[in-house]
């Protein structure tokens, strides 16, 4: 009896390679919007009659923001700069995936760790720990059922 | 739980890591929550994540992520402190009143400096605990 085996060494590593990129870029991207859901609850602007001036500002109204967020939830919504910032890095080559804050959004780090002056708001790190299972399956399957 | 579980581990008088710790940063200067406007140095403590409980052979088990930030305003004294909490809690298992700690591992350390010049050292352990 004669049996034959066939190597398809070469084919199986980069249908893996390819697997494993695509998990990692949708688990990124899951991630990723999670992060930007976190800190997408609003503090609306209120518009209120100004009673003191300063100079050059506006004498009629200004704006306040009466439902800031409470220490250790993620901080809320203004003005969006900071969820414009976070950002997500695919590596080209699929070996890593990445999402954190640009330069230009570095507060909302700061936020993250809190600092003697600020109570922390975690957005970042509690995002990923609620989210960790999604996010391995995702990474693990890139999403397939198979 | 696990809070009130690592107060009783840093309180320990019996384990020399602890009494180590303690030398260099008091017990009462470790709080739970936040804390703003005291004295340098002094520590937070916090979990990070609340993951749900699961049944284990040993009883409930609950895995979360606990997070040292200490404040200090000389570096090197700090790295001191936070060198003795890594010692303290690094691979190591815990019996206290309230939980029993199954294992305990160093998962990540960076250190910034905060627009006064104090340094916020953060220290970030993963544990696992099971109810007593």
């Amino acid at each position: 009896m004669a049996s034959k085996l066939e190597w398809h060494g070469k084919e199986f590593e980069k249908h893996l390679s390819q697997a494993t990129a695509t998990g990692l870029k949708r688990a990124g991207t899951f991630y990723w919007q999670k992060c930007r859901e976190a800190v997408s609850r609003p503090n609306t602007g209120v518009s209120v009659k100004v009673t003191r001036g300063v100079p050059g500002g506006n004498k009629r109204t200004r704006t306040i923001y009466p439902n800031p967020s409470k220490p250790g939830e993620p901080p809320k919504l203004r003005t969006g700069f900071g969820r414009r910032n976070i950002v997500v890095n695919h590596d080209p080559k699929g070996k890593y995936t990445r999402v954190g804050v640009s330069a230009n959004g570095m507060y909302m780090f700061y936020l993250e760790v809190g600092t003697r002056r600020v109570a922390r708001r975690p957005w970042l790190l509690r995002t990923l720990i609620n989210n960790q299972e999604m996010i391995g399956k995702l990474a693990a399957t890139g999403g397939n059922k198979k | 739980m696990i809070e009130e579980a690592i107060h009783e581990i840093l309180a320990d008088a019996g384990n020399p890591d602890a009494v180590a710790l303690s030398a260099l940063l008091p017990h009462a200067r470790i709080v739970t929550g936040s804390e703003r406007g005291r004295d340098l140095p002094y520590a937070t403590l916090n979990l990070e994540g609340n993951l749900p409980e699961y049944r284990a052979n040993s009883g409930d088990m609950r895995q979360c992520s606990v997070r040292f930030q200490l404040w200090h305003d000389n570096h090197e004294a700090g790295c001191e402190i936070r060198d003795a909490l890594e010692d303290l809690f690094e691979n190591k298992s815990f019996d206290t009143s309230t939980a029993k700690i199954v294992c305990s591992r160093h998962q990540n350390t960076f250190v910034l400096e905060e627009e006064d010049g104090v340094w916020q050292f953060n220290i970030q352990f993963d544990i696992k605990a099971t109810r007593v």
